[in-house]
């Protein structure tokens, strides 16, 4: 019984670690493509918060290493090799990111490296007064009328990722979306 | 033992940071997904690969670097050079992660349970399947996916002994072949039930 929650949660660790390790990684490239400081920041941030989650998975994986006698060695050095690479692309990501934050620019070159998806991904924090703060997700209708999809949402030190439809913005919560430039630029406006 | 992987020589060649950059970062994304695949799968062939696009990242960025510095001719240059240069060794250093995930098949390390399972439940994932005789995708090029709405990404075919990676949207599909694709789990599990199967209603 207890073998097997030790099981699950390394489980919902990896989920984790693949699925932020991902998102930084597209994070990292939009940070670049629009010269966002706000991106840039959030990338490092989740780069510390992967370090925290590799040494939750380690740490789990080295319960279950201990719980058998038996155990196949092999096999637990690869889930550590597994955890430590995902660590390593989030570190890359996180690299790539902070060049902005030394305020050096970026060029015309990047965003045209990332032009033919013509998808972006940006960072929108919900001010006191827009429009948007206390309505839920569905009501807001902004995903229907800028055909984006919030991938995420930060509100203090916790994620939430894919939201439901009736979650509901507060003021202060940090939105993660990808769709195309020109709904961005509105988003920007009515989420101030 | 590992087999020792023969280093290309790097000689200078007149490229666009631009596309060397667009190119790295495309089969940077190939490799990631085919590395998880190579591991679960514990396919040496495709882990062989996945080793060698490894180094052709690494060529490329020596490629990038050349054609950085010498594009530099002032201070602002030398600033913009810098990011570039950082973001070709950040996307080689993502490789290197990619390539020790797919080598340690090449350990005889086999994936532990916990592994395949997680990964079936992340937001994307990277599956496998056979097509089918009687499969609706059978002569159907890759560009003709999208009418049959299916928006799952191919990023790999095995035809017989051959994996072929990347392959072109022109490329055709034949009964038999082993199609690796990427995306969220309703297009992948979608794009399985094609593969198998004559008619299916979505």
């Amino acid at each position: 019984m207890l073998r097997k929650s030790v099981e699950e949660s390394i489980q919902s660790l990896i989920v984790e670690l693949k699925d932020k390790v991902e998102l930084m990684v597209d994070l990292a490239y939009s940070a670049l493509i629009l010269n966002d400081r706000d991106i840039a920041n959030e990338v490092l941030e989740m780069e510390e918060y992967v370090d925290w989650l590799l040494l939750q998975y380690e740490d789990a994986v080295l319960s279950l290493a201990f719980r058998k006698a038996e155990i196949n060695k092999l096999q637990i050095i690869g889930l550590l090799r597994f955890g430590k690479s995902l660590e390593e692309i989030a570190d890359s990501a996180a690299k790539m990111a902070e060049t902005i934050l030394r305020g050096l620019h970026t060029h015309r070159i990047l965003a045209k490296v990332a032009e033919e998806g013509e998808e972006f991904i940006s960072v929108f924090k919900i001010g006191a007064k827009s429009p948007l703060a206390n309505k839920t997700i569905k009501s807001t209708e902004i995903e229907k009328k800028f055909d984006v999809h919030i991938i995420a949402i930060r509100r203090g030190n916790q994620w939430i990722f894919n939201p439901q439809e009736d979650f509901i913005l507060r003021p202060g919560d940090v939105l993660i979306i990808r769709g195309f430039t020109e709904a961005l630029d509105d988003l920007k406006e009515i989420s101030k | 033992m590992l087999e020792k992987l023969k280093l290309k020589e790097v000689e200078y060649k007149a490229l666009s940071a631009r596309s060397i950059l667009r190119q790295m970062k495309d089969l940077v994304s190939l490799m990631l997904d085919l590395a998880y695949f190579a591991f679960l799968t514990n396919d040496q062939t495709l882990t062989d690969l996945v080793l060698k696009v490894e180094e052709e990242i690494n060529t490329l960025n020596y490629f990038l670097m050349m054609n950085t510095m010498l594009a530099v001719r002032d201070k602002d240059d030398a600033e913009v050079g810098a990011v570039i240069i950082n973001m070709g060794n950040a996307l080689s250093s993502m490789a290197n992660a990619a390539a020790d995930i797919a080598q340690l098949s090449k350990m005889k390390i086999a994936p532990h349970s916990v592994l395949k399972k997680a990964l079936e439940r992340t937001e994307e994932t990277v599956k496998s399947c056979e097509i089918s005789r009687e499969s609706l995708l059978v002569n159907k090029r890759l560009e003709d996916l999208e009418k049959l709405k299916i928006y799952a990404d191919v990023i790999a075919v095995k035809r017989e002994t051959v994996w072929i990676l990347n392959p072109p949207p022109n490329f055709k599909l034949k009964a038999g072949d082993i199609v690796v694709c990427r995306g969220n789990k309703d297009s992948i599990d979608y794009f399985y039930r094609v593969c198998r199967y004559a008619k299916e209603k979505r």
